[in-house]
């Protein structure tokens, strides 16, 4: 796959519109997801994937292959849906604080209820998708995606401190959400098991 | 050393090797409620990692919509670079004549008679 995405991206550079199609059709999964995993939207998820693909074919000349096409791919998808939710707030006039929680009010996504059934996976997912915007960039492309904290700072257009910052900010939310709460859900059962 | 201090580090030990000074690495290391901190954060993490091989649900008609923008792009281009070419061309279609006529002045101014 590595190699064949690597001939690919070598015909593209050269003009091969084909071969730039083929790159698409191997990746626009990975890159509507990761785009998913930033906006929380579908319909944003798909503006962002298509926007990615005009950007990456625009500038494909300038990728100079010293990091994968797929990293290069993330790097364009988090600019972009920065860009998009940056667009989107501006838009609606309202500010989402790094601090501010986002209620999730859909009865599937109570981290509470979940830890009943003891599933770490699907809290911490629901975890995620509750988090800010802001917050929930850079969880995502340092501890899913890997992407180191310079080239996370660079795509989002903040300070390498401030990613961190908010890296460490979401991490503390996320084990407050899952495991905290997961303590005082098992802590109540026990209070009601004594009564 | 506090716990409370501590923790507001604990985060970035999950993945930073030198995250912590030298008093905090020695406080982790007979704390247990700080070394539970770092075992959920590395939890945490190993989670979400697992999370990069899953997919959401892509709509199908993505890729078409995807392609389809990307040949609207193509089809501008072209455009752009043929209209370039017949304004290059008329352009020096226009400077050629212009050149002519501007020679064919010249001689006749003289050739006149004085």
């Amino acid at each position: 796959m590595g190699h064949d995405l690597d001939d690919l991206v070598a015909a593209a550079r050269a003009g091969d519109d084909a071969a730039f199609d083929s790159l698409v059709r191997a990746t626009y999964v990975d890159t509507y997801t990761l785009a998913h995993r930033l906006t929380g939207d579908d319909e944003d998820a798909r503006d962002v994937t298509q926007e990615t693909y005009l950007r990456a074919y625009r500038g494909l000349r300038r990728f100079r292959g010293d990091a994968q096409f797929t990293t290069w791919l993330y790097r364009i998808t988090a600019n972009c849906a920065s860009t998009h939710l940056g667009r989107r707030r501006r838009h609606r006039h309202e500010e989402l604080d790094d601090d501010l929680p986002v209620d999730d009010l859909r009865p599937a996504s109570d981290p509470v209820g979940r830890a009943e059934h003891g599933d770490l996976r699907a809290q911490v997912g629901e975890a995620l998708r509750a988090l800010p915007p802001r917050l929930r960039a850079v969880v995502v492309l340092r501890d899913i995606y890997d992407l180191p904290h310079e080239a996370i700072a660079a795509e989002l257009g903040i300070t390498e401190s401030a990613a961190k910052v908010r890296l460490h900010r979401a991490r503390r939310k996320l084990r407050d959400d899952v495991w905290l709460r997961r303590v005082a859900g098992h802590d109540d059962e026990e209070a009601a098991r004594a009564v | 050393m506090r716990c409370e201090v501590l923790a507001e580090h604990l985060p970035a030990a999950a993945d930073e090797p030198g995250a912590l000074d030298a008093e905090q690495v020695e406080h982790l290391g007979r704390c247990l409620r700080c070394q539970a901190d770092v075992a959920t954060y590395r939890r945490l993490r190993r989670t979400l990692r697992g999370f990069a091989s899953e997919h959401e649900p892509v709509p199908p008609d993505l890729v078409t919509e995807v392609l389809l923008g990307l040949d609207e792009v193509r089809e501008r281009r072209t455009r752009q670079r043929v209209a370039g070419r017949r304004a290059a061309y008329l352009g020096g279609l226009a400077a050629a004549t212009a050149a002519g006529v501007g020679g064919v002045l010249v001689l006749a101014t003289r050739r006149r008679p004085a």
